[in-house]
């Protein structure tokens, strides 16, 4: 058959079910009337006619034997698992379920991960605090020999003030402004180890005589003055001997282990078991190979 | 004893009746299984798979026509061995020598080449029919058998292999198509009551 005698597939479609009487009512009127008009329509329903009257035709193949079952067959079937759909369902059930598993730990990183970036943890607000205390405490502090309302050498008499080896001026120390001055005169800006520069007697008046005059200074003495003091030995009450006052090597040394396993869970942080993940990967081949071997076994 | 009789005896486990509709239906489904897939052995071993899987499966019949029933169960045992064929694909029917050549008249052609006088006879028409029943693709024999040799009607057939009136109508559309241009490669083969007289249309 060449392609201009080929029906188009609507045509054809129509001739086999107008053939086959599956048009009524309309579409068959219809049909027969371009039936009536077209010799190319009325060749192909001979065709179509004779090619199934030939298929019909064929004789019937007759059973070669009967297929009847016999009772054991019955209880046979009926006792026979179904165990390939079994496995099959299982296999593709654990399947879904891993599956699952794997997307929702995939979202659960994917849109909580930029959060915690963006938020500050716990652990490093609480890390905050401690380190700036523990820059604090690296500060040198300052001790104060003798009272801070000038116990010692007093006024302009300072031992030494400044001498190499001693970091602050000994005696006569005078609180300004949250520090205290020694008698030298020299500010404890100075780091340990310096030695601060030794002022004559006449400037260590003159100095002191400023500071006595300043309100702070003045304020200072009076609010001291109102209680006594608890005397100090190398900056350290009486009372807080043998005690431990700072220990900030050690809070330093604590801030990294706080901060490096809360850090490790985050990262880790899992929502379903390594065992369980593994667990339903072997059912999913286990499963998957039983209902293969089954299938091909049939 | 009526058909539906036998069917409630055999959905309510009596065995015997389920034997006496095997016995009455057994030819229409070796015969369709046998044009499905043209060959008598894989035919019997998916009519008795149908059987087994039609007595397995008793308890879902639903009612409607128990010929339309067995015959989509037989279609299914068919399609079965099909992919068990694609899987496990015979020896290819290659003429080749004993060197690889290809040889152009192999024996076993030469024994069953149809002659010019038996061309006309009944036998042959069968085998032509079954060879370009063969020749078409699964679906479309698929549903020219259970048409044209089953004698369902469309509706059946859709419930048979499962799908809308539109791709039954057009599929049986497509299998005569072909049918028709493989029968006329047989040309002066096949005997006159099928050959095409295209000059008397013209």
């Amino acid at each position: 058959m060449t392609r201009q005698d080929m029906l188009p597939k609507k045509d054809n479609e129509a001739l086999c079910a107008y053939m086959d009487g599956m048009l009524t009512g309309e579409k068959k009127l219809k049909f027969e009337k371009r039936l009536a008009k077209s010799l190319r329509l009325q060749k192909a329903l001979k065709e179509y006619t004779q090619l199934r009257t030939a298929v019909r035709g064929l004789p019937c193949q007759a059973a070669p034997r009967n297929f009847t079952l016999t009772r054991e067959e019955a209880r046979a079937i009926k006792r026979q698992p179904v165990l390939y759909p079994a496995f099959g369902f299982a296999s593709l059930a654990a399947l879904l379920i891993l599956a699952l598993v794997f997307t929702s730990e995939f979202i659960f990183k994917t849109y909580s991960a930029p959060m915690a970036r963006e938020l500050p943890s716990e652990a490093a607000l609480s890390a905050a605090p401690s380190q700036e205390s523990a820059l604090e405490a690296q500060q040198p502090q300052i001790f104060t020999w003798g009272g801070a309302y000038g116990m010692g050498g007093g006024g302009a008499g300072g031992i030494g003030g400044g001498a190499e080896g001693v970091p602050y001026g000994l005696g006569g120390g005078v609180p300004v402004g949250g520090t205290f001055v020694g008698s030298s005169g020299a500010v404890p800006e100075a780091k340990p180890g310096e030695p601060a520069e030794p002022l004559s007697s006449e400037e260590a008046g003159a100095q002191l005589q400023q500071m006595e005059e300043t309100p702070q200074a003045a304020g200072m003495g009076a609010s001291l003055s109102s209680e006594p003091p608890e005397p100090l030995i190398l900056g350290i009450r009486e009372s807080e001997a043998g005690q431990i006052i700072s220990s900030y090597p050690q809070t330093e040394a604590k801030v990294a282990p706080e901060t490096a396993p809360d850090a490790q869970t985050e990262t880790s942080r899992a929502l379903v078991s390594e065992y369980v993940k593994i667990g339903l990967l072997a059912a999913v081949l286990a499963f998957g190979i039983l209902a293969l071997a089954l299938y091909l076994k049939r | 004893m009526g058909e539906q009789d036998l069917i409630e005896l055999a959905v309510g486990g009596d065995l015997d009746a389920f034997n006496r509709l095997v016995l009455q239906y057994q030819d229409a489904a070796y015969n369709a299984a046998f044009r499905i897939l043209s060959d008598p052995a894989a035919a019997e071993d998916a009519t008795q798979e149908a059987v087994i899987s039609m007595y397995r499966k008793l308890n879902t019949y639903r009612g409607g026509s128990f010929k339309s029933w067995f015959l989509r169960i037989v279609t299914n045992a068919c399609y079965d061995e099909l992919r068990r064929r694609q899987r496990r694909p015979s020896v290819p029917l290659e003429p080749e020598n004993d060197e690889g050549e290809l040889v152009d008249s192999p024996s076993w052609m030469e024994d069953d080449a149809p002659g010019p006088e038996e061309a006309a006879s009944a036998k042959e028409l069968e085998d032509a029919i079954q060879h370009c029943l063969a020749d078409l693709e699964e679906k479309f024999r698929v549903v020219m058998v259970l048409v044209d040799i089953a004698g369902e009607d469309y509706e059946s057939v859709c419930a048979i292999i499962n799908r809308p009136m539109g791709t039954v109508k057009s599929r049986l559309a497509r299998a005569r198509q072909k049918m028709q241009d493989c029968l006329r490669g047989f040309g002066e083969l096949l005997p006159e009551k099928i050959r095409l007289k295209d000059e008397v249309m013209e």
